[in-house]
């Protein structure tokens, strides 16, 4: 004689079951879930950026400055200068012309200035040498 | 015999449940977005230190550009010269500008700034000072001044806020 609970002549099934309620409550939880991560990474894209920026601004000051320094001291100055390699991880360029230093990096960039119109050769990422030799500003890489 | 069987939408352990987890994901969110604010008001404040740094060095050690440089042609403030000997004309060249001029010339567009320069007989300061500002930075720096014929040391202060 059997033991066993289903041995009585009853039969009950047992299966798994995922009901309406539960899948409703979950999307409803998914949904709220990722309204928060959109405004979390909206949020955190935006401060990414902005912290880009500023560094892509003191990088156009300091090159600014650096070239009004030679400007000023004039004909013999010769400066190494040292930029930082990257843009918070993006890479960068750098233009001067006409009184304007822009810093390009992905499709944003940041204006500086300067006095000095033009130079011969560019700024690069790295170390720079900047010198004055009577005709105008002389930028090389060492 | 019949059992009634419903389905039940929520219940309060769900309700509690969740209440729980979306306070704990938004402390944490809070939490995030202040850290990213701070850092990012560190970085404004590093790029401010360095210009007034920048402007303060290009005062106190160049005579400007052009060397003799008035208030109409003026395209680099300096006042030195020697390195660290200050010009009272070239003070009193750059006092006769208007404010916005030299805020203009300086390429300051977001800041405003004070400059003060004091010895035992000297004194001149220019610009304004700093009213309900949220960052301020302070350059020092000790000078010589050459007031006719007498040189004076004496500090020059360079004050940028916004």
């Amino acid at each position: 004689m059997s033991t066993s609970p289903l041995s009585n002549g009853s039969r009950s099934s047992s299966r798994g079951q995922s009901s309406l309620e539960f899948i409703i409550m979950l999307s409803l939880v998914m949904l709220i879930f990722s309204a928060f991560v959109s405004v979390f990474v909206n949020k955190r894209v935006s401060a990414v950026e902005k912290e880009r920026k500023l560094v892509a601004t003191t990088v156009a000051d300091k090159v600014g400055f650096e070239l009004d320094r030679a400007l000023v001291e004039g004909e013999g100055y010769s400066r190494r200068i040292e930029l930082r390699g990257d843009i918070r991880g993006e890479e960068y360029n750098i233009t001067v012309g006409n009184g304007t230093v822009i810093v390009s990096y992905g499709i944003n960039s940041v204006r500086g200035y300067t006095a000095v119109d033009s130079i011969s050769g560019s700024l690069e990422p790295g170390l720079n040498e900047i010198r004055n030799t009577g005709g105008g500003l002389v930028v090389t890489q060492p | 015999m019949s059992r009634s069987r419903r389905g039940q939408m929520f219940s309060t352990d769900f309700i509690l449940s969740s209440f729980v987890f979306f306070l704990i994901l938004s402390v944490a969110v809070l939490s995030w977005n202040m850290a990213y604010a701070e850092r990012n008001r560190f970085s404004e404040f590093q790029a401010m230190n360095q210009r007034a740094f920048q402007f303060t060095d290009m005062m106190v050690r160049t005579p400007g550009y052009p060397r003799d440089w008035t208030a109409n042609n003026v395209q680099i403030i300096g006042l030195a010269r020697p390195d660290h000997v200050i010009q009272v004309e070239k003070v009193e060249e750059l006092a006769s500008m208007n404010y916005n001029e030299t805020k203009r010339v300086m390429h300051l567009d977001r800041y405003d700034y004070f400059l003060n320069i004091t010895t035992e007989d000297f004194h001149t300061s220019l610009g304004k000072q700093p009213s309900n500002a949220d960052n301020i930075v302070v350059e020092r720096r000790t000078v010589l001044v050459n007031t006719t014929n007498l040189f004076q040391r004496g500090t020059l202060e360079f004050v940028l806020w916004n």
